[in-house]
């Protein structure tokens, strides 16, 4: 659900969470509340957060589920992953820190600062807008690989014939245009 | 007086038979000889001169800088890239293993080169070959971070790769400056030494990685090489002039996954394919770009191909749509 309120889900994905919000009435509340919070970490108008609410929501995070990882690189992989961080800031569990960071992550870089700032073109043929498409890209298997690709790429094409010092340029620079 | 003179036509004999044979001033578009020598002196001269210089980047209509460093001692070429604006990427190289430091991911990523790989060697012809798909001609000389340059362009004769632009210093032979163009002329990369200097040997501390890229607790990505016996993949697409350099496996570091990956060359553009095994959260369909790389993803029954060069969209999607199986055994 907050991967949905942060619009990072494909639309398949979000109509199939939509379908559950629909049917469950203890995820309705949830989906509610979300959206108030959301609304009142996006300072959007006519949400202005009283002076217990903090409290309040601290109080909803204790009764929150926990999640566990039993292996330990992959829950620090899964951490690194913006989508997990756009997440994590909708669920509220780091509140404000993750707020302002994910906040300013998004005016002011990549969300996962390892990915190229990239224009997706789905083969249907729509363009889609190029920080949306990041989001969604980072949901999936190709995307976050192409990290290692592009990495494994340069390197192996370094002594092209004209190659040169070319392709670790790239691999320098390819997310410096944020 | 006529002794003088005799002397005078002497040294001009040799002066202009001097000018009529310097490289620059052969060359015409005819010369497809001078243009190969010059190109196998730069390809050269970037391997063996030890150099360093500050590069800027543009790419998208963007732009970064980067101080590049490089040293040839006892065979062994090092080399070390450093971004000199966010995010602060750093390139070491040592030999065939190459180190990637990216902090603000507090990630390193490792890779080693199979020993036997020669990319050069393993590219069947010269320069000649590659005159089929690039009109290669001199257009003219050109100063770059104050040295005279020769500027060879490489007009593709064809859409499934691109042209390109490089300014070779006269007195090195090292490319000073490079552009890449797409078939409309369009620039779409460009990089540019803007100070540059040769030495006779660069100072180890220059090839260290910075003070700062203290590793401890990152995440490191050794990425191991290994052998696969058999390629179990068929190209039936590749455009014209594209030759597959290599076949080998990987095994990926984050998730252990074996990853298949074929390198295809032209001489001066490449496209490498990836083949592994489809994940859950595989996608069908995918194309992204930026800057000159394309790439461009499909599912083939139970795998992921990933097609990623800096080569049009065209060539990436028409070698990724000809991928298929080999043979049935080979799979195994």
């Amino acid at each position: 659900m907050s991967m949905l309120l942060d619009g990072e889900l494909d639309p398949k994905e979000a109509v199939r969470v939509l379908d559950q919000i629909k049917d469950d009435r203890d995820l309705r509340r949830k989906w509610l509340r979300y959206n108030c919070v959301s609304s009142v970490f996006k300072r959007e108008p006519g949400h202005s957060p009283d002076m217990d609410f903090f409290d309040r929501v601290c109080s909803a995070l204790d009764h929150e589920p926990v999640v566990e990882f039993s292996d330990r690189s992959a829950s620090r992989t899964w951490l690194r992953k913006p989508s997990f961080a756009f997440a994590l800031a909708a669920s509220l569990a780091v509140m404000g820190i993750v707020f302002w960071w994910s906040v300013s992550s998004s005016l002011n870089s990549s969300p996962d600062p390892g990915l190229p700032m990239i224009a997706a073109v789905q083969k249907n043929g729509s363009v889609a807008d190029g920080r949306q498409t990041q989001r969604l890209a980072t949901t999936s298997h190709v995307p976050r690989r192409l990290n290692d690709y592009l990495i494994m790429h340069n390197g192996s094409s370094r002594s092209g014939v004209t190659q040169g010092f070319v392709p670790y340029a790239r691999v320098v620079s390819y997310s410096s245009n944020r | 007086m006529s002794g003088l003179l005799s002397y005078f036509r002497y040294r001009l004999s040799w002066l202009l038979a001097g000018v009529m044979l310097a490289p620059g001033v052969l060359a015409g578009p005819e010369s497809a000889a001078s243009m190969r020598q010059i190109l196998n002196e730069m390809s050269e001269a970037v391997r063996i001169n030890n150099y360093h210089g500050t590069v800027v980047f543009l790419r998208d209509q963007k732009m970064g800088a980067m101080r590049v460093f490089h040293a040839f001692k006892d065979g062994v070429e090092r080399e070390r890239v450093v971004a000199l604006n966010s995010p602060m990427r750093e390139v070491i190289r040592l030999g065939k293993d190459v180190t990637c430091y990216l902090p603000d991911e507090r990630m390193v990523y490792v890779s080693r080169q199979p020993a036997h790989r020669s990319f050069l060697l393993q590219v069947p012809e010269g320069f000649e070959s590659y005159e089929q798909f690039y009109n290669v001609r001199l257009v003219g000389t050109d100063h770059v971070a104050q040295k005279l340059t020769q500027v060879i362009e490489l007009r593709a004769r064809d859409t499934f790769r691109y042209g390109r632009k490089i300014w070779i210093d006269q007195e090195t032979r090292l490319p000073l400056r490079f552009e890449l163009v797409d078939d409309k002329g369009v620039l779409v990369e460009q990089m540019m030494f803007t100070d540059f200097e040769v030495l006779r040997q660069l100072p180890d501390k220059m090839l260290w990685p910075s003070s700062n890229m203290e590793i401890s607790g990152w995440d490191v990505r050794d990425r191991k090489p290994i052998v696969h016996v058999n390629q179990a993949w068929s190209f039936d697409d590749v455009p014209a002039g594209f030759v597959q350099v290599f076949y080998r496996g990987s095994i990926m570091p984050t998730d252990k996954q074996i990853v298949e990956h074929i390198l295809f060359s032209d001489g001066f553009s490449s496209v490498s394919v990836y083949v592994e095994k489809k994940g859950s959260d595989s996608v069908a369909d995918y194309q992204q770009h930026w800057g000159a790389i394309h790439s461009y993803s499909r599912l083939l029954d139970g795998y992921q191909v990933t097609v990623l060069g800096a080569v049009p969209e065209k060539t990436v999607q028409a070698i990724g749509d000809g991928v298929g199986y080999l043979s049935v055994s080979n799979r195994q």
